[in-house]
């Protein structure tokens, strides 16, 4: 089933791909335009996992049974952490962020108590913005603080 | 089960409350140092923390070499520190497109560089940016040249244009990119001595010298920090100047009698709208930066020349030159070729 | 033999108290810059640009090259104990890299790493020494169409690096071509692709890619699948190490990887993640145990990390004998340079033969500096894998978005580390591997750059193109190759329908 889905994707990627590839200029084999690599390219894709694609629909597809094992709530769980830390990181600023969706993760990982994950996001945290900011110069966003 | 409700809980809580909370100046930076004593004692109370200098280019490019070199003379000049931010992509637009959207306060200036104004015309940008960004300063221009290789059988410029009216299209030039300042200034000067030459664009004015140097193009017109040191070790040979200014004995276009005088040019602009007292404030802070003997020399030993101009003079400047852009781009059909990139 | 003593006098140079203490600095930010992802070489160069002005002229150029190799040392490290490159050339490293490190041989691949890095950087060197006037006038043979040869018969050896299935291999590639396609292209100046959103202009970075489709990918793995223990167990000094066996089936790897890194590096482009896949090809194609590749193959590890040290060798071989840097730190290098003066060239021998040869000097000590400085980590580094994975993998997850977001200063980039993980992740459950992808992504513009300007530089005539010596015989011989992979399902097809 999964198989399915994922040849089903890069199908339709490929098609969307050639679709906007298409509004290019081709040029020709003497002088290539800017659609000439994308539409080449993007028929061979679409070719290549239209035929997978078929094929896995017929049951004849490569995955003996993958034991895809996905938690699905700590999936949903990690993906709105990341995504909060995206949202977050510019206004909170990096430090109280990176505190935040570290100690989400490390929970969602599965570790127990909350006086490790504290110290470890905390730790961590002002680590690396010492490292990237002071010692490299790397500007990371400050946020509330400062 | 719990546990991870409660995470997305205190999540959620910590979100809320950042939200209603003040919003900041994006980019603001920490930095240990104090800022020294401020040098005007202007109306308005400018600047008390550090300015962010946008370099729409990755580290390492002559931009972003400029720019350290100006932010380790700011603190001097004006009292604060700079915080260099390297946006690169898309030949400047990327890191131009954020800096519109940051907070027009003038704490953040950004590169004005001729990609700045060039880029527009071919509208594939998101603005057009001399119309929301003030200028500031002008303070490196740097010469173009047109190279050859040295086994190439012209030794003068007049044997090259001889050849290449009895042979139109049959020399080959590099240069910087579609629509960059090299291919307009080489499209310029093919249109003022009347040839036709075949375009072969690189990524980079370094990938055209490479292709010069093995023999595979004919000509590269490139800023002369590129090709002076070759000229003078004997490897590349340069026939002209498309500015005018001289260079050692090597004759100037506009002295044979072609009207081409175009260089590439770095400075530094901030938002448009930005409190005119603050506009004037680093006005003054770069005129003194750029006319510091040994912020001169450092630059000089980039290869870069300071040619400064200041806010005022700057605007004029690119006004002037946004204009001459516009005729040669239409006029070599420059802009007809980017556009016919796309259907 | 004159080199021979001018190199001893460069040796002369290097041993001053402040060139001894700039090699040693610039190695380790060096070493630090490769670790961290993000944080790319060139930057840390441009950030002590400013400071080297008051330096004298060899120290900083000494200080800047330490920089340039020590990072090439470095980016292995995350690749091996955690799937994550540091450096765009260390991508390989972790297909099986990783993989011994999980089965408890961390400390073996690190090592091997070093060591390899060690003799490639050194050799690599004695080619610069000896051979760097003969060799840059070879590299200037090859413009634009020989690029464009050289990267088809890259698309080619490369294509089926990992995974089963060579069909998917394939449309791996395209689509990693297909991401390359996506952003402002400077020569053609078009926009395509961009969907109205800047930062899509820049197009897909190789960097943030790689980290998002090997990094973040393995970290779903950990976080979000049941983990079977990895019995690591009491580590014992001498299990840090690698067996006599594992050396012995290192060495010719590493001069294989040493070679082909060496040419390699000699031309523009991503030299050192180029050369790290062809090595890795090669090794995969003649070895007796294929299978074993993708599973923690020691080759795999000692050819590609021997040929990226190669490449940065040879990188400056160009640089210094014809002034023309190929990689953004050569270009760097080449500002060092001019700031103090100097201009590389052909004359830089005869002119400033000290600064030179100091220089020269300078990189042989500090590969050796990198050794003595990586071996003994070896087993620290090694032991940071005791960590259970669910502390482990999320603060990886924090180098890695730090990383991102430092490259570019973009929220953009986060974006699409998310995303394309997620695309990974999912992608690989079924048969697609990722390293094709990445290759398709570094091939594809110098596909259609090489093939544009190679077009024009001919006159629009593609037999010419094919008429060029160089050109010519590597189109030919990648021809050649695609038809004797097709031959055997050719021949088998055929076979079938003669017996019905």
């Amino acid at each position: 089933m999964g198989e399915k889905i994922a040849n089903g994707f890069l199908f339709a990627l490929s098609t969307v791909y050639l679709i906007f590839a298409r509004q290019l200029a081709f040029g020709s084999l003497s002088y290539p335009k800017g659609g000439f690599i994308p539409q080449i390219t993007g028929w061979a894709a679409v070719i290549i996992s239209g035929y997978l694609f078929v094929k896995s629909l017929l049951g004849k597809g490569d995955s003996k049974d993958v034991k895809v094992q996905i938690d699905w709530k700590r999936f949903a769980a990690l993906m709105f952490s990341i995504v909060v830390y995206i949202v977050l990181l510019k206004p909170v600023g990096y430090i109280v962020s990176t505190v935040l969706v570290l100690f989400a993760v490390l929970k969602i990982g599965g570790v127990k108590g909350w006086k490790i994950p504290c110290v470890i996001s905390l730790c961590t945290s002002v680590f690396f913005y010492l490292v990237f900011k002071i010692a490299l110069s790397v500007p990371l966003p400050a946020g509330i603080i400062g | 089960m719990k546990k991870i409700l409660s995470v997305i809980l205190a999540v959620l809580v910590i979100f809320t409350l950042s939200a209603c909370g003040t919003s900041q100046t994006p980019q603001t930076s920490v930095t240990p140092t104090q800022p020294a004593s401020e040098p005007t004692k202007a109306p308005v109370n400018y600047p008390t923390k550090d300015i962010t200098y946008v370099v729409p280019y990755s580290a390492g490019g002559s931009s972003d070499q400029m720019a350290r070199v100006i932010a380790k003379y700011a603190p001097k000049y004006l009292g604060v520190n700079m915080v260099i931010e390297n946006i690169p992509g898309g030949a400047g637009n990327v890191g131009l497109v954020q800096f519109a959207g940051y907070k027009k306060d003038g704490y953040s200036i950004a590169s004005a560089n001729t990609t700045m104004n060039l880029q527009p015309i071919y509208g594939t940008t998101e603005y057009d940016y001399i119309e929301i960004f003030e200028p500031i300063a002008l303070v490196v221009s740097i010469p173009i040249a047109i190279a050859v290789p040295a086994n190439s059988p012209f030794q003068t410029i007049e044997e090259l244009i001889e050849y290449a009216k009895a042979n139109p299209g049959k020399l080959q030039y590099g240069h910087a990119g579609i629509g960059s300042i090299t291919h307009v200034t080489a499209e310029l000067f093919a249109m003022s001595a009347d040839i036709k030459m075949t375009q072969v664009p690189f990524g980079s004015g370094n990938d055209a010298l490479t292709a010069l140097l093995g023999g595979h193009i004919d000509i590269d017109v490139a800023s002369l920090s590129e090709v002076l040191s070759h000229h003078e070790s004997g490897t590349v040979r340069i026939l002209a100047m498309c500015t005018d200014v001289q260079v050692g004995d090597i004759p100037t276009l506009v002295s044979k009698g072609y009207d081409v005088d175009m260089k590439v040019t770095q400075g530094v602009c901030t938002h448009k709208g930005v409190d005119p007292e603050i506009i004037k404030i680093l006005d003054e802070g770069f005129r003194g930066i750029c006319t510091d003997p040994e912020f001169i020399s450092e630059l000089e030993s980039l290869g870069m020349d300071v040619d400064y101009l200041g806010a005022a003079e700057f605007s004029e400047f690119l006004q002037k030159q946004r204009k001459i852009f516009e005729e040669v781009v239409t006029a070599s059909g420059i802009l007809e070729m980017v556009k016919s990139q796309q259907q | 033999m004159d080199i021979l003593k001018m190199l001893m006098d460069g040796f002369a140079v290097c041993f001053t108290w402040e060139n001894i203490m700039a090699c040693i600095a610039g190695v380790i930010v060096g070493t630090l810059t490769g670790v961290l992802p993000g944080i790319g070489v060139t930057g840390a160069m441009a950030l002590l640009l400013p400071i080297s002005f008051g330096m004298d002229g060899t120290t900083a150029l000494i200080m800047f090259a330490g920089i340039y190799y020590g990072a090439m040392y470095g980016g292995s490290t995350t690749s091996i104990l955690v799937n994550l490159p540091g450096e765009a050339a260390s991508v390989v490293t972790c297909l099986d890299g990783n993989q011994m490190a999980k089965k408890g041989r961390a400390g073996a691949a690190l090592a091997i790493s070093a060591i390899g890095s060690f003799i490639a950087g050194t050799i690599g060197l004695v080619g610069l020494t000896f051979f760097a006037p003969l060799l840059s006038r070879a590299a200037l043979k090859f413009g634009p169409p020989e690029y464009f040869a050289i990267a088809v018969l890259g698309l080619v050896l490369l294509t089926n690096l990992t995974g089963k299935n060579p069909l998917k291999s394939v449309l791996m590639v395209l689509i990693g071509i297909m991401m390359s396609t996506v952003g402002m292209n400077v020569v053609t100046g078009l926009r395509r692709f961009t969907f109205g959103v800047p930062e899509l202009m820049r197009g897909f970075e190789f960097g943030v890619v790689a980290m998002a489709v090997f990094g973040i990918n393995e970290l779903f793995s950990t976080l979000l699948e049941p983990q079977e223990e990895i019995k690591v167990g009491k580590v014992r000094f001498r299990e840090l190490y690698p067996t006599k066996e594992e050396l012995r089936r290192s060495i010719p790897p590493i001069l294989r990887g040493t070679l082909i890194g060496f040419f390699i590096g000699l031309m523009p482009g991503p030299a050192g993640t180029l050369s790290s896949f062809a090595s890795y090809s090669v090794e995969k194609k003649i070895s007796k145990h294929p299978e074993e590749f993708g599973h923690g193959a020691v080759e795999g590890v000692a050819g590609p990390e021997a040929a990226n040290n190669a490449a940065s060798s040879a990188t400056m071989i160009p640089l210094l004998s014809l002034g023309l840097p190929f990689a953004p730190p050569a270009a760097l290098l080449l500002t060092g340079f001019i700031v103090h003066g100097v201009t590389p060239g052909p004359t830089l021998i005869t002119r400033h033969p000290d600064m030179f040869w100091g220089l020269v000097a300078s990189m042989y000590i500090g590969n050796v500096f990198l050794l003595i400085l990586n071996l003994p980590f070896v087993g620290v580094f090694a032991s940071m894998l005791k960590t259970p994975a669910n502390i482990l993998m999320p603060i990886v997850m924090v180098i890695t978005f730090t990383g991102a977001y430092a490259t570019n200063n973009s929220i953009f980039d986060l974006v699409l580390l998310l995303i394309l993980g997620v695309f990974a992740y999912f992608i690989s459950k079924f048969g697609y591997s990722m390293a094709p992808l990445a290759v398709g992504l570094v091939l594809g513009s110098t596909i259609e750059t090489g093939l544009v300007q190679g077009l024009i530089i001919c006159n629009g005539n593609f037999l010419e193109l094919m008429s060029r010596p160089i050109a010519g015989s590597i189109l030919a011989f990648a021809i050649v190759l695609v038809l004797i992979t097709f031959a055997k399902p050719i021949k088998r097809i055929l076979m079938h329908s003669k017996e019905s």
